[in-house]
This record gives C-alpha cells, sequence and structure tokens, in this order.
C-alpha cells in the first residue's frame, strides 16, 4: 500500500532531485535540469523514471568528489562504484551514469556531461522556472520545446512539448525555438 | 494525424490550460500521481528480487552491473 511508506508533501520525485542538487550545489558544480521531469514539476501528468540532469565537464577529481558526496548523501550508481570506470568508461565518452537512492530501483538520476556548444550554452542560460515552485536550475523552457520536438520525438515527448507551449503560450520565444532547432540539426543530426 | 492524435492532443490542450489557470492544484493531483507509480514500480522491482532468476531480470532491464 502507498501509505506504507513516507510521501512528504513536496513528493518523493521533487525530494530525490533536491536531495541530489543539494551534493551539486555544496560542490560548486553548474547542472540543468532538461526533458521530461521539466514537463512534470509543470503539471504534465505522466509517469516517469527518471530525471535528466546535465553537469559541466569535471575533471577526474572532482568528479570522485562527487561521486562520494552523492554515496554519503545515499545514492548509488548504477553502473559500478568505481568512480575512476565510472568517469573513464561513461562520461569521458559522453556516456550516461544512473545514481538511485542506495536499495531502490527507481527513481533514476540520469546523468551527463555537457558534451557540445549546445550543452555550454544551455548551461550558461540556465533558468529557475518559478511556475513550478522548486528551487532548481532548469533549461529554458524554449531548449525543452526544440529538443523535445526536433530531437527527441517521442510520442510522450511531443505531448511535453504541446503541454509546455500552452503553459508559456504568451511568453515563447518563437525565433528562439527556431535557432535552437537549427543548431540541434548541426550539432545532434547532420554528424 | 489521427482521429485518435486530435483526441489525444485535446486532452493534452485542456489539463495544460487547467494548469495554466491554477499550477498548484493541478501538481497537488499529479504529485500523488506519480509518487504512487513509484512506490508501485519500487514495490514491484522488490517481489521481482526474490523470484529464482528476478535479479537477473532486473539486471538486464535496468542495464546494472555488479547487482
Amino acid at each position: 500500500m502507498v501509505s506504507d511508506r513516507h510521501i512528504s508533501d513536496k513528493g518523493i520525485l521533487n525530494q530525490f532531485v533536491s536531495d541530489f542538487v543539494t551534493v551539486l550545489d555544496r560542490l560548486r558544480i553548474s547542472y540543468i535540469i532538461v526533458s521530461g521531469f521539466v514537463a512534470i514539476s509543470h503539471g504534465r501528468s505522466r509517469g516517469t523514471e527518471d530525471v535528466d540532469i546535465i553537469i559541466e565537464r569535471l575533471s577526474s577529481e572532482k568528479f570522485s568528489e562527487l561521486n562520494l558526496g552523492l554515496v554519503k548523501a545515499g545514492f548509488e550508481c548504477l553502473q559500478g562504484k568505481n568512480a575512476r570506470s565510472l568517469f573513464n568508461d561513461y562520461l569521458e565518452e559522453n556516456l550516461s551514469i544512473r545514481y538511485v537512492r542506495s536499495g531502490a530501483f527507481v527513481p533514476e538520476m540520469e546523468v551527463k556531461f555537457a558534451k557540445d556548444s549546445l550543452d555550454e550554452e544551455q548551461l550558461k542560460n540556465k533558468v529557475r522556472l518559478p511556475l513550478t515552485g522548486l528551487p532548481f536550475w532548469f533549461s529554458s523552457i524554449e531548449t525543452n520545446i526544440a529538443f523535445k520536438e526536433e530531437l527527441l520525438k517521442s510520442e510522450k515527448d511531443l505531448e511535453d512539448a504541446r503541454h509546455l507551449r500552452v503553459i508559456y503560450s504568451e511568453k515563447l520565444n518563437k525565433i528562439e525555438i527556431k535557432r535552437l532547432k537549427k543548431l540541434i540539426q548541426k550539432y545532434r543530426l547532420e554528424k | 494525424m489521427t482521429h485518435m492524435d486530435k483526441q489525444r492532443f485535446v486532452q493534452i490542450d485542456f489539463w495544460a490550460e487547467k494548469c495554466k489557470q491554477d499550477m498548484d492544484s493541478c501538481l497537488a493531483q499529479t504529485i500523488p500521481f506519480i509518487d504512487s507509480q513509484i512506490v508501485s514500480a519500487n514495490e514491484f522491482y522488490e517481489k521481482l528480487a526474490k523470484t529464482r532468476s528476478g535479479k537477473g531480470k532486473i539486471k538486464k532491464l535496468k542495464r546494472i552491473q555488479g547487482f
């Protein structure tokens, strides 16, 4: 039964993200939350098993410090415990690693390094989204829409984009979405 | 666009408009839904882990090393 477990007012998913980014903030590591969680934190009614986060590129030593901080905060990495291996075999290869709370299976935090100037730009232009009531850094709404419509394109992603378009209908910078879609073409689709 | 797609988009637009008007009350409905999905998924994985080849299946499902 659901009531057998503690569910905070904030919600399990929000608390999970909050605990994770607290470690990043403490280590002064720049991050952005992207994709599905952005739509969900704007009221989109759908399930999810993971939260996608992009972090600035770190040295091996700094990543070891991050991994240790996350372990101390009660997270474990599904890909293994060896920080050097996680760094060399995954993050440096632009592959994601996934953290869960120790002993749990979901949700997962899917962590990636910023891999190109498109990601660097997203990190540089990170935003708070007051409508969500959450104190996290997100990539811009325009960026999320552009990625979902131009690159990801699954039914779920297109629905997320549509939801965000309605919510921000008066505020959206449509020229910026077009510009971002061109960049996505250049950096992610023409390679 | 199929009739089903159109219907789905009508539903998405309807809910998004509601969120736009009153985000707090919409989140008060969606957060428990998402939480219960997470709780159910963890309960399922815990049960699966106790079955004979459950751990191997979870390892495959979640691409876990050294589970």
